[in-house]
């Protein structure tokens, strides 16, 4: 801290003594630590409107921020400019519309941010450039019983407009939709997606499953994916699912259900089945899938 | 009767500058009364054309402050700038006497763009960008010119002042950064304002330059008035100013 100070007012000595000669400094002190990796970041004194901002390089993930001059920065900001890179940890506010995170920082508390090598992108549909009442391209529907088909509506949405749908009805059905044919170019695959189940508990319910390689579908668990949240919640009693675990009852609006695909299928093809089924009684509203979100 | 003669013809010189003057022939009375006047004023008046060189002095070190900053203090590098100057005019007669004769009359200026350059002190702690702008100037000034006999009767010393508005424009408000670093914050942009401005000259008419055309050259003092600046971001909480601006000017008049 000492050591601190004395830099900072030497260099403002400096600078006070030869108010002609420019003097040009870092607004800005960046440590960084941890993982290897070059990353451009923008910092802001103010992030609210891009102001006083400089551009650090730094060679690691685990960084530790303070300003330079002797005032507290209540709405300091940074931006991650190298592609790939994405901010983690909290007391950050992303709200900005400049792409800027704001946080508080000053001269005499470190602030540690982390970076982390983001997500890319493999396959994502939220549904929302069809029709109501239409499929996307590659989206196949279909099944046995009273139960309708699955499509798109705009009945709920995590994102608007639509989501795909099939409801509970009050007697025998088994009703899916498969995704297209995706092409994995990993080995470690996460699969996403938004869900909302309201159906009659313990007998009417879906599941997730995966076909490899064009061969039979099986539960995503038996194929070696695992939960990362919001995984089946009970094991359905009744309808062409009996005896499987499942999604069953209600989970109150969309919840976001992550898991890990089947590892080591780099280079090969999956198909992705969600499958509701009801018994011969007691109908529920139904079930919603919407952002479906495959990364590497 | 003098006073009347003059304010007839100062009314007749302002309706001449006046615009509407161009459509004069498809209006009304008013306007076939005001072109009454059009024959005294060209017996008994003058038109002028000016050129030359000014020296602006504009530009004043200040703090901006920011919302959540200490503040960014913009000193002046440059104030200094010189451009070319045109000038036109009308002088009507006005009091006639052995030693010297009164004019009276409207002149306008262009003054062209002078450069302003600085330094941007972020913080008030590092010098970290560079910034410039421009300004440029348009003043219309009320005249009263003086004409002084000397012992040769070919010249003659010419001492006028004159006060109106300027028509000031500031532009071209950019930054650059001096470390590499630092990224540019394009928080100003140029404003058009009308300040008071005043402006006095002295000079020495020749009927010898340019054969029985009076011609004058002289030195010209210019008071521009401050120019200022729009902020281009609600957490800039004062915008910047050009400071008072000065023109020093040599010219050189021609006589019609």
């Amino acid at each position: 801290m000492i050591k601190r100070i004395i830099t900072q007012f030497s260099l403002g000595l400096v600078c006070v003594i030869s108010s002609h000669a420019v003097c040009a400094g870092k607004l800005f002190s960046v440590t960084s630590t941890g993982t290897h990796a070059q990353v451009e970041i923008t910092l802001c004194l103010n992030g609210e409107a891009a102001l006083s901002c400089q551009k650090y390089h730094v060679p690691a993930l685990d960084l530790k921020i303070h300003t330079v001059a002797n005032h507290s920065y209540p709405s300091a900001g940074i931006k991650i400019n190298t592609p790939g890179f994405i901010l983690t940890g909290t007391g950050f506010d992303c709200r900005t519309n400049n792409g800027f995170c704001l946080f508080p920082v000053n001269n005499r508390n470190d602030v540690s941010v982390s970076l982390t090598e983001a997500a890319q992108e493999q396959f994502s549909q939220n549904f929302d450039e069809v029709s109501a009442g239409t499929l996307p391209s590659g989206w196949v529907a279909d099944g046995t019983g009273a139960g309708d088909n699955w499509t798109t509506v705009i009945t709920e949405a995590n994102t608007l407009p639509n989501s795909i749908f099939t409801n509970d009805a009050g007697t025998r059905s088994d009703r899916y939709i498969d995704s297209p044919v995706i092409t994995l170019v990993s080995n470690s695959n996460q699969l996403s997606f938004y869900n909302y189940y309201n159906s009659e508990s313990g007998w009417d319910g879906g599941v997730l499953e995966i076909s490899l390689n064009g061969g039979p579908f099986e539960d995503i668990l038996d194929a070696g994916g695992v939960f990362l949240s919001s995984g089946y919640n009970g094991t359905l009693r009744g309808g062409p699912l009996r005896g499987r675990a499942a999604w069953t009852g209600d989970s109150g609006g969309f919840i976001l259900t992550s898991l890990d695909l089947p590892p080591n299928l780099l280079s090969q093809t999956i198909q992705l089945r969600w499958r509701f089924s009801s018994d011969e009684s007691v109908s529920g509203v139904g079930w919603w899938i919407d952002t479906i979100l495959l990364t590497i | 009767m003098l006073n009347q003669n003059l304010c007839r013809r100062v009314f007749a010189l302002f309706m001449c500058l006046n615009p509407l003057f161009t459509f004069a022939g498809t209006m009304g009375s008013l306007n076939k009364d005001v072109l009454s006047y059009l024959p005294i004023l060209l017996e008994k008046g003058h038109a002028t054309v000016q050129l030359g060189g000014y020296w602006g002095y504009q530009g004043k070190e200040q703090h901006i402050n920011i919302n959540g900053l200490i503040g960014d203090t913009l000193t002046v590098t440059r104030h200094t700038n010189s451009n070319g100057l045109v000038g036109i005019g009308y002088f009507i007669d006005g009091v006639q006497r052995d030693k010297y004769q009164m004019l009276w009359g409207l002149n306008t200026f262009y003054l062209a763009k002078t450069a302003v350059e600085g330094q941007v002190i972020q913080e008030d702690l590092f010098t970290n960008l560079a910034y410039d702008y421009r300004v440029q100037h348009f003043p219309l000034y009320a005249m009263a010119k003086t004409l002084i006999k000397t012992m040769y009767p070919e010249h003659t010393v010419v001492l006028d002042v004159g006060v109106g508005p300027n028509f000031m424009k500031t532009s071209g408000f950019s930054e650059r950064s001096l470390d590499g670093i630092t990224l540019p914050d394009h928080i100003f942009s140029g404003k058009s304002r009308t300040t008071f401005s005043a402006t006095a000259s002295a000079a020495v008419r020749s009927t010898r330059v340019l054969g029985s055309a009076p011609v004058e050259f002289g030195y010209r003092f210019f008071y521009l008035g401050e120019g200022t600046f729009n902020k281009l971001s609600n957490q800039v909480v004062n915008t910047l100013k050009a400071g008072n601006a000065y023109g020093n000017s040599l010219f050189c008049s021609i006589i019609i």
